[in-house]
């Protein structure tokens, strides 16, 4: 399975990296620093299956793109794999809560910090 | 014998009446000269004459002949009996009649049978009785319907004849009424009673030739109606006094009520004038005032001697004159009937006061302006309270910004919190996990640790800072002249300002401001121009200052990279947000001057347009 994390935090991803390669063993993880970045992979390989994500960790508050911005351009993509996407924020605001109740391409909401056991639950569904 | 009948034809030459004396063959031997025009045989042929060789034949009052027996000297001469006042028309060939009154006697002179006749032409008393009676009837059908009332009242007889209708008009019945003149002064109502018999007294003395009299009648049903009544004199005595007069009766009642309520209407316009709090003014077309009521006076502190000798330009305020000039004009030129405007005069005692004036013109018969009415009403007070209210408003609108900008702000507050901070914390608790798991990794994870801490460390830094600017701490306001503000901050940007075409306009220069922020803004504001230039376009960065809405602006106007407004505009100037790759940016600077503008009570905006530019306007 292909893992993608979007996020600004460059430790963020050191971590993740970390914690994803030791929980489950991915084909690939691909990195992406803003929202923009993502959408641009998203749009090279929206032909090749293959090279898409089935998971994606998104993170909100980012420059350029941010996971607002870009879940509005992706869900506008028409992608034809399936994704789940999940919001990785330490975003506290209701307003980020509210307009997650709203949405309805996002799997779950996970508040930061991401930990060992939140991935392990998570990760069991792809098993 | 014959002298005598001279003697006595002297005599009676000289009398209005006809005298003849026929023989018992009915020729005339003796007559005076009225006889011969009465008879109309011109000039003494009467000698011999005898009625039959008249071109007139008798008739009698129905306008027959007279039956030759019946003729008054016939019947005399068969029956020996005097006749007296025998009405005899003699109709002529072109059937006029003349009137006779014929008295006739049987004398005896010399033993023989003498008759002698006298008659008076009463042509003209006939006719006009016969007219009188003629012309009754079709007077009276006429009259009917027309609701006029008629009266007759005859001096001789001391009699009045009130028509049906006259009496109908009042609501009795005919024979409710009696035919006098006592009925009349029964009717009349007390208060003009005395009045009108006056009148009416003079008119039946001939002391006045009509009659014209405007009476209130009692009615059947008590109430009185308004009557016009008038007379006529229809013949005279000789003494040329009346004899019998005639006139109508018409009722007026409804006209008489339109014209108390005009009467009423226009006391009550009097008493709008002259009491009401509004102030009325007429005004001359040329300005002057005509005539101003107590209220205007009051309001303009002057006395209505004083206006009157005033033009109403006098004192207006100066501003309004040409506006309510304006209005007259085209109110002259009838493109308009009538004006409202609110408007300011100058009291007496020299302050302001505010007015709704309402004007309408008055037009006279030949179309030329008669005179404008004004109506002035004092809206000072609510000119006032409307002015507290906006001002109020605006502190409203000012607070409701303020509270707004304080609500982003702790909203940014909240972001920066979650990200600045819950992020590198987030970071450090994942890493001491790691290493609990993995004491060895301790050299993987260590400097990404400090790195974690710093981040912590300057994120803690800047929001002091932001704190430090929200709390106004150091903050000195002192005269800044702009031009050296700019000059300072061009000075430390000269290092990457090669090329760049910088303008500057500064219509104001000198602003009361803390220099720190005003250096900050400069500073950030010019350094963005300066960092996101088009390689392709010679850059040109142009600076002005102006005054608007009675606020300071100042203007960075650049021809860079833009922004796409409709993707970035709510978050251009928030913390940590770039919109520019390959840029060293921190989302710092916009920022933090947003914050410094705003919690000094001014505010920024940009327009920008993607590789056209951006114009950032600050009103301080």
């Amino acid at each position: 399975m292909h893992v993608a994390i979007i996020d600004d935090d460059k430790i963020y991803h050191v971590i993740t990296r970390k914690l994803i390669e030791s929980t489950v063993k991915p084909k690939d993880i691909f990195e992406f620093y803003d929202g923009q970045e993502a959408l641009d992979y998203l749009l090279q390989n929206q032909a090749a299956p293959e090279m898409l994500p089935d998971v994606i960790f998104l993170d909100i508050q980012m420059p350029y793109l941010d996971g607002w911005q870009f879940l509005d351009s992706y869900s506008q993509l028409g992608l034809s794999k399936n994704i789940d996407i999940y919001i990785v924020s330490s975003s506290i605001s209701s307003l980020d809560h509210e307009r997650f109740n709203q949405s309805n391409c996002v799997k779950e909401f996970i508040v930061k910090p991401f930990t060992r056991n939140k991935l392990t639950e998570i990760m069991q569904g792809y098993a | 014998m014959l002298s005598n009948i001279d003697f006595l034809r002297k005599i009676i030459d000289t009398i209005d009446e006809g005298v003849i004396i026929q023989n018992i063959k009915g020729e005339i031997v003796a007559f005076n000269d009225r006889a011969s025009d009465i008879l109309e045989h011109p000039g003494g042929q009467l000698q011999g004459w005898t009625f039959d060789q008249a071109s007139w034949v008798p008739v009698k009052a129905n306008g027959e002949a007279f039956p030759y027996d019946e003729i008054p000297t016939v019947l005399t001469h068969n029956s020996g009996v005097s006749k007296k006042d025998i009405l005899v028309g003699l109709k002529r060939p072109d059937f006029t009649i003349k009137w006779l009154r014929v008295n006739t006697h049987c004398m005896q002179h010399g033993g023989e049978n003498v008759f002698f006749s006298t008659f008076l032409d009463v042509t003209e008393t006939y006719n006009l009785q016969r007219e009188i009676k003629y012309n009754k009837e079709p007077f009276k059908s006429g009259l009917k319907g027309s609701q006029l009332g008629v009266w007759h009242y005859s001096k001789q007889t001391d009699e009045v004849f009130y028509s049906d209708e006259w009496k109908t008009l009042l609501g009795y019945k005919p024979e409710e009424l009696d035919n006098t003149f006592q009925q009349w002064v029964d009717l009349l109502h007390p208060d003009s009673r005395d009045y009108a018999i006056q009148v009416a007294r003079q008119f039946l003395e001939g002391r006045t030739d009509k009659l014209d009299l405007e009476i209130k009648l009692l009615c059947k049903d008590k109430s009185y109606k308004w009557i016009h009544s008038t007379g006529t004199v229809i013949t005279r005595t000789r003494e040329g006094k009346p004899e019998s007069v005639a006139g109508t009766h018409k009722d007026i009642t409804d006209t008489k009520a339109i014209i108390e309520l005009l009467k009423a209407s226009e006391k009550q316009f009097s008493n709008v004038f002259h009491y009401s709090a509004v102030g009325m003014s007429l005004v001359s077309p040329d300005g002057n005032w005509i005539d101003v009521n107590p209220a205007t006076c009051n309001m303009l502190g002057y006395s209505k001697d004083e206006l009157l000798r005033l033009n109403f330009v006098d004192i207006t305020y100066p501003n309004d004159i040409e506006p309510d000039l304006a209005n007259v004009r085209r109110m002259l030129n009838k493109e308009i009937s009538t004006y409202s405007m609110e408007k300011r005069y100058i009291h007496k005692e020299g302050h302001i006061v505010w007015a709704l004036l309402t004007v309408s013109l008055v037009w006279n018969d030949s179309g030329k302006p008669k005179f404008f009415i004004a109506q002035i009403q004092d809206i000072t007070n609510s000119k006032e309270l409307i002015t507290q209210l906006e001002e109020k408003n605006k502190q409203l609108k000012i607070q409701a910004i303020d509270l707004e900008n304080k609500f982003e702000q702790l909203e940014e507050f909240n972001r920066i919190v979650a990200h600045n901070l819950r992020g590198p914390v987030g970071n450090i608790l994942m890493i001491a996990d790691m290493l609990v798991e993995d004491t060895n990794a301790a050299e993987l994870y260590a400097p990404m640790l400090q790195e974690a801490t710093t981040a912590l460390d300057n994120t803690l830094g800047e929001l002091i800072q932001i704190l430090e600017i929200k709390l106004t701490k150091n903050v000195r306001y002192e005269d800044c002249r702009i031009s050296d503000v700019l000059s300072n901050v061009l000075n430390i940007l000269k290092p990457q300002c090669d090329g760049i075409v910088i303008k500057r306009h500064l219509q104001v220069e000198e602003l009361y401001y803390p220099k720190l922020y005003l250096e900050s803004i400069i500073y950030n504001l010019l350094s963005n121009a300066v960092k996101y230039r088009r390689t392709h376009v010679v850059p040109c960065i142009a600076i002005k200052t102006y005054v608007e809405n009675e606020a300071v602006v100042l203007e960075v106007i650049d021809n860079g990279l833009g922004i796409d407004l409709e993707k970035y505009g709510h978050q251009i100037f928030k913390l940590h947000k770039v919109f520019h790759k390959g840029f060293d940016s921190k989302g710092l600077g916009l920022s933090k001057i947003k914050t410094q503008i705003e919690t000094l009570g001014g505010r920024i905006n940009v327009q920008s347009l993607p590789n056209k530019g951006s114009t950032f306007k600050v009103v301080f």
